[in-house]
């Protein structure tokens, strides 16, 4: 526990990203919806103001067969604002129930995220921990690049090329799977697929309101 | 006659109606995406002093219109932009 501790504290001080900012304008309710190569997950939040935002997560590990429902809290440590840059650090955090075959009990898990955004290039990376009696006991991260062919201004439609990175060293022999992906981002309407090293299928989408 | 002597009327009025409504722009730091724009479109919008608001994302800058005899003080523009997570480090105010 102390080994994952330091890890993601040692990952803080490193690098500065996230897969998809977790917390809306005042306000805001976002649905999240994502399908990767190694899980399924909805997360459904509500962000009072732009520092929090509270919320539904369920996520479906494919292989294990492990069901997750949630509550999760996601909390923006920090900001920077340049001009015509933006870099954010999160912490999430989760508490729910933990399913397999017939058997639930309850789960913790906390993870940090970060992002560097320009207009042109962007990274990001976040790391979990899930925690369970029996069911799960697991560390995953995830890190992105990506590059926008073009620069387009407010209300046209935004591209995005991107390469993910997913490790989670219980999985499949400790590999990095990497999934080369294509977002598109209108207004408040974000989508992402993609195909993966291990030949899955990723389809993501994002809806603000 | 008449009739063309009040269209030059209305469209005088429709001009100095736009001559009074008031524009200012904001540089704004972190201005980097599109949920960023919509983000402090929705917030000014939400101000009845504001007509209407622009974001360019190219130029950093958001671009206020109010309404005749409306206006936001530089605090309180500072405070809307601040409350939605970013900078706002200059107001032009064109004062013509």
């Amino acid at each position: 526990m102390m080994k994952i501790f330091l890890i993601l504290i040692s990952l803080l001080t490193i690098i500065n990203n996230s897969f998809a900012r977790p917390i809306s304008y005042s306000g805001g309710t976002t649905i999240m919806q994502n399908n990767g190569a190694v899980k399924n997950s909805v997360h459904l939040h509500y962000s009072p103001n732009y520092k929090y935002s509270i919320g539904y997560k369920g996520e479906y590990f494919i292989e294990d067969k492990i069901s997750l429902n949630s509550l999760q809290l996601n909390n923006l440590l920090k900001r920077w604002n340049f001009p015509g840059a933006q870099s954010n650090i999160y912490l999430k955090s989760n508490i729910g129930d933990a399913k397999k075959s017939e058997q639930n009990e309850l789960y913790g898990s906390i993870g940090i995220a970060g992002d560097f955004e320009t207009r042109k290039y962007f990274i990001s990376y976040e790391n979990k921990y899930y925690k369970s009696d029996n069911i799960i006991d697991q560390f995953e991260q995830n890190a992105r690049i990506g590059i926008a062919p073009y620069i387009a201004n407010y209300g046209n439609l935004h591209s995005w090329l991107m390469l993910q990175f997913t490790h989670i060293p219980e999985f499949e022999g400790d590999e990095i799977i990497v999934t080369p992906l294509v977002r598109l981002f209108k207004a408040s309407y974000l989508t992402e697929f993609g195909f993966s090293s291990n030949k899955k299928f990723l389809f993501n989408f994002i809806i603000r309101f | 006659m008449f009739r063309k002597i009040l269209i030059i009327i209305f469209i005088n009025l429709i001009d100095i109606s736009i001559a009074n409504a008031k524009e200012i722009n904001i540089d704004v730091n972190g201005l980097v995406c599109e949920f960023c724009a919509v983000t402090i479109e929705k917030n000014f919008k939400k101000r009845e002093e504001v007509q209407e608001v622009k974001v360019d994302l190219e130029q950093k800058k958001v671009f206020l219109t109010f309404k005749k005899d409306q206006n936001l003080g530089d605090e309180e523009i500072i405070e809307v932009i601040k409350n939605n997570g970013y900078n706002a480090v200059k107001i032009n105010r064109d004062e013509n």
